[in-house]
């Protein structure tokens, strides 16, 4: 599925514009990392990618299809969308955290039944975590909770997958493990935009890395490109050095 | 060998969650005529019940029949309603304001109602206008709150719960200057009486109004059980995964502040109920609003239903409900909040 995005802008207060004429196109299979100081954008993009927020000028697409014409229900068989936390004032099953993924493909006045009961458990097995299907979400570790939410996208059959700093809140090996299934996910073809304020795992996992600065796209290279030039170090005011390890980028800054 | 029984009931409660409400509720339904003044064991009132709808030959007192339809089933059903619409509300706006602390009065239904009666009673208005005036002031209060949260940006919960908070304010202040021109003697010991809530004073007419009012929001929240579950985590991820938050929002704020007023009209300000039982729910059998709204509706109607035979029998001038619903929600309150505490 292809994304496009087309001069799009979005303003809380009408005055101080957080996007401002963004434009980005992006195909099924890659793995783009949005970098961006606090207050950049990024929340604010996905928030209108989800249609939580009204665009106020330009397009969002997907494969051709104006995204502010769908319904909330057809977006969501497009667009999924990883939380960095999810609320826990409630608490479900994993098997009913997953199953919320179908909502899109059953009626409004209908609960799931046995097929959606089985993509879940489908999507539970894929990730390794079957097991934990009656377990409560909030007894659930970081990691666990990162697979459950993969596996709610998953089952969501959503295309485009958008993880909102999907690391921040896990351990170094839970880090390593949840980028490396987002790149396994998007070799099976699923388009995921990623934001982070990791430029390391950016530089190591992403195919294409995009710098949002005051809701403009201010970059968008792949890492090679970005190891040999000096746009993040221009783009954080930080003399920095890329240095490559076998087949690892290392980010050194020169403090 | 008991472990393995054990463990075959375990089962069998996961796979029927409700039915140990069902059982409860059916239990205090028969204990609420067998005790009081005039007492109805159950099977007579199995028997009479029956002779409505059979022919069977009279083996009871013309005075069970009198009792049980003239005094006891009315109330007792009343009193269900009453329980069912309150531990409903409260359970919806819970999952709505993803929040388990709030209770049925969040958006000023039950200040605006409180306000509505009492100036039908300073304006010495008759019975069934003090329930439509109250009924219609609580919705009111709820309009006022979602219209002007409506025109507020930002976060749409926060902005729904503060205007909430203001217009209760409005109508309590208003009420009490209603209180205040009231006539000491005879119009304020009224207003006063009303606003502890109680079954007392409840008619046949309220009945049918509360079974309108109560029933048919109630099976619109069943119905939207799957969308309610999938609010509770935020409007952001709702959104995400197919739902029109507004939608469900509005259609579940209606049917609350409906279920809401109706109960204040016919009874007055019974607190606590809306939010003790659907708090008691989650911990026994979970979230799960495909379960726990049959389950909130059952336990909601049996605990008014047992707490109304408590408030007849305990002394000899009936104790208002409201009175022991506070009673006996504060403490469990503060269990709540001290085991909170203990989680975190």
């Amino acid at each position: 599925m292809k994304l496009e995005i087309r001069n799009l802008s979005f303003s809380y207060d009408g005055r101080r514009k957080v996007l401002d004429g963004l434009s980005l196109s992006a195909d099924e299979g890659q793995f783009i990392c949005l970098l961006g100081r606090n207050g950049a954008g990024k929340t604010t993009l996905f928030r209108t990618l989800l249609g939580t927020l009204r665009k106020k000028e330009g397009e969002i697409l997907t494969d051709g299809d104006d995204l502010s014409k769908l319904s909330a229900r057809e977006r969501a068989g497009r667009i999924a969308y990883i939380p960095q936390e999810s609320s826990q004032s409630f608490s479900y099953t994993v098997l009913n955290a997953v199953l919320m993924g179908t909502t899109n493909r059953i009626s409004t006045l209908a609960s799931p039944g046995e097929k959606e009961v089985n993509t879940a458990i489908e999507a539970l097995r894929r990730f390794g975590i079957e097991a934990l299907k009656d377990r409560k979400t909030d007894s659930l570790s970081g990691g666990e909770r990162q697979l459950v939410l993969c596996a709610r996208a998953v089952s969501q059959n959503a295309r485009i997958l958008l993880f909102d700093e999907p690391t921040s809140s896990l351990d170094w090996a839970n880090q390593i493990r949840t980028l490396s299934l987002i790149r396994s996910l998007t070799r099976e073809g699923y388009l995921a935009i990623v934001s982070t304020h990791n430029v390391q795992d950016a530089l190591n996992y992403a195919d294409r890395i995009v710098l949002l600065d005051r809701g403009r796209i201010v970059s968008d290279s792949t890492p090679a490109e970005l190891a040999e030039n000096s746009a993040l170090a221009d783009f954080y005011s930080l003399p920095l050095t890329i240095k490559r390890v076998d087949d690892t980028y290392v980010c050194i800054p020169e403090l | 060998m008991a472990d393995e029984r054990f463990t075959g009931r375990w089962k069998f409660m996961q796979a029927h969650p409700v039915l140990p409400f069902l059982i409860l509720f059916i239990l205090v339904f028969f204990l609420s005529f067998a005790s009081g003044r005039y007492p109805v064991d159950p099977v007579t009132l199995v028997k009479v019940l029956v002779s409505r709808i059979a022919d069977i030959p009279q083996t009871w007192p013309d005075q069970a029949e009198t009792v049980i339809f003239r005094i006891r089933l009315p109330r007792v059903l009343i009193g269900a309603l009453i329980g069912c619409g309150l531990s409903l509300s409260g359970l919806v706006y819970q999952g709505i304001f993803q929040n388990p602390m709030v209770s049925p009065d969040v958006l000023g239904s039950t200040s605006g109602s409180a306000f509505g009666s009492a100036v039908a009673l300073l304006l010495g208005l008759g019975y069934t206008s003090i329930f439509s005036i109250s009924f219609l002031f609580g919705l009111l209060s709820v309009g006022l709150v979602v219209f002007i949260s409506h025109r507020v940006r930002g976060n749409q919960v926060l902005t729904l719960v503060l205007t909430g908070m203001m217009i209760s304010f409005l109508f309590n202040s208003m009420l009490s200057y209603v209180k205040l021109v009231s006539d000491t003697d005879d119009v304020l010991p009224q207003i006063t009486y009303y606003l502890i809530g109680s079954l007392n004073s409840t008619r046949t007419s309220d009945l049918i109004a509360c079974a309108f009012f109560i029933i048919i929001p109630a099976v619109v929240i069943y119905l939207i059980r799957w969308p309610l579950n999938v609010i509770t985590t935020g409007d952001e991820e709702a959104s995400s995964l197919g739902i029109n938050t507004k939608v469900i929002r509005l259609t579940a704020i209606l049917c609350a502040t409906l279920m809401t007023s109706a109960s204040t009209a016919a009874a007055g300000m019974i607190g606590w109920v809306g939010l003790i039982v659907p708090h008691l729910v989650r911990m026994l059998i979970g979230c799960d609003y495909r379960f726990s709204i049959p389950a909130t509706a059952l336990l909601g109607s049996a605990f008014l239903m047992f707490t109304d035979m408590l408030s007849r029998i305990l002394t000899t001038s009936e104790i208002p409900i409201g009175i022991l619903t506070s009673f006996i929600g504060s403490p469990f309150f503060l269990y709540l909040i001290i085991r909170e505490g203990r989680k975190t």
